[in-house]
């Protein structure tokens, strides 16, 4: 594809301008990032990969409200979450698949089989106080931990003050940890 | 940002942090000197040291939480299924036309064939003088074009050979019946027939429809609301004058069509 090796900005306006063409490198750059914000929200492959598929069609829609100059990245993860949050509320009554997990979280956890139960029945509860937060709270934590999104790109997707940012996840978080400890 | 500032806030118990400045701390997001606060209230408080190492563990939980990898599908075809999409939407294919074009065709034809063209009524108030442009009236100086199939066949038809028609069945006031059937409708009942002696006279419009009947000699006939309601919508012709389109006030009389005789 001769458009590969534009900037973002150039797809973008080639785009807008009606090239078509121009928006599939665009889609190859942030494919994976949608498809993990999505799962994210929808923990289900299939789910994820349709979603991801209408989250860029939207995104060719939307083109031309992007506003030249700024940052793509938290635009179209705005709309990606945007996507997933609508979809896992109309989707609430299907069971998420069983959370999985990667790595050991304390080192010594091969050696000690007590303490791979221990950890894994702790992964476990943390999923279920998860599903148990409330849609803005679990938001905020997705953008927050999982994607480690700062303050201020958090503050542009949700379109809410820094200061609310801070203090919507400070509350999501502490209701978390309640909600952990209470299913201990 | 600039968060609340722990030197501004009133005398706190020890373990009562604001959480924000907790959560803010663990993300790294606060200025060099409340980030110098919360670390020296964390070496004295251990309610607050012990939340934020819960919240610190669970974040640690959360950022284990694998992200499964995608389909091979996924990987290698969603791009030609999103561009393929797009061009669709951009370029429909022609048949997907065919689902809107059809019943919009289907829509217009209707419409062509059914539609009534809006018919200014005349009403008896704005009766055409029906004195001068009456046809028997050979002095009028202008040109009267009747239609052959649709008043002309009313006014050439007589009362007289009505009645004579209809003598053979003893029916004196059958005539009205027949010009009822001209003019598809059902026949008048008994109690309804006008009397043959009266002149009756309806109005035309300009697109050959009955809009009014009236009945009597005068210059101002009376309307014959009972005729009316058997004649009224019926399209006899398109009368015009000289060629031009017109409203008309055409009589049919016992004495016209004998006279026509």
């Amino acid at each position: 594809m001769y458009f590969n090796n534009e900037s973002d900005e150039i797809l973008i306006e080639k785009t807008k301008k009606g090239e078509v063409e121009a928006f599939s490198p665009l889609i190859e750059r942030y494919k994976m990032l949608v498809y993990r914000v999505v799962y994210r929200f929808v923990g289900n492959r299939d789910d994820a990969e349709d979603l991801t598929q209408e989250v860029f069609i939207k995104v060719y829609r939307s083109i031309k409200d992007f506003k030249s100059g700024m940052p793509f990245l938290p635009w179209i993860s705005k709309i990606a979450i945007n996507q997933a949050i609508n979809f896992i509320k109309r989707e609430r009554k299907k069971q998420p698949e069983s959370i999985e997990w990667i790595g050991n979280h304390k080192a010594d956890e091969k050696d000690d089989p007590v303490e791979m139960i221990r950890n894994k029945m702790l992964k476990e509860r943390i999923s279920r106080a998860m599903e148990k937060l409330p849609e803005k709270d679990r938001t905020i934590i997705i953008l927050r931990i999982e994607e480690e999104l700062s303050y201020d790109e958090i503050s542009k997707i949700l379109k809410i003050p820094k200061g609310t940012v801070m203090s919507r996840l400070a509350r999501a978080r502490e209701k978390l940890r309640e909600i952990f400890y209470e299913t201990q | 940002m600039k968060p609340n500032n722990l030197e501004n806030t009133p005398k706190r118990k020890e373990h009562d942090l604001p959480i924000e400045l907790l959560s803010a701390y663990l993300d790294n997001e606060l200025n060099e000197k409340d980030r110098n606060l919360v670390k020296e209230h964390l070496l004295v408080c251990r309610e607050c040291a012990k939340k934020i190492e819960e919240f610190k563990t669970i974040d640690g939980y959360l950022k284990e939480r694998k992200i499964p990898e995608p389909s091979s599908d996924f990987v290698f075809n969603l791009n030609k299924r999103v561009m393929a999409s797009i061009k669709k939407s951009e370029h429909p294919h022609f048949l997907s036309w065919l689902s809107v074009l059809v019943p919009a065709v289907a829509v217009f034809l209707f419409i062509i064939l059914f539609y009534e063209k809006p018919i200014k009524i005349v009403g008896m108030e704005y009766r055409v003088g029906w004195e001068e442009i009456k046809t028997e009236e050979k002095e009028l100086a202008v040109e009267i074009s009747l239609p052959k199939d649709g008043v002309s066949k009313l006014t050439q038809t007589s009362y007289s050979q009505m009645r004579d028609k209809l003598s053979s069945v003893g029916e004196e006031e059958k005539p009205m019946t027949e010009v009822s059937k001209m003019a598809g409708k059902e026949p008048p009942s008994e109690e309804l027939k006008p009397s043959r002696k009266r002149i009756v006279r309806a109005i035309i419009d300009s697109t050959g429809q009955v809009v009014g009947v009236a009945t009597g000699g005068s210059i101002a006939p009376k309307r014959d609301t009972l005729l009316e309601n058997y004649l009224k919508g019926k399209y006899l012709a398109r009368p015009s004058i000289k060629g031009k389109a017109t409203k008309l006030f055409v009589e049919f009389s016992e004495n016209e069509e004998d006279s026509s005789k």
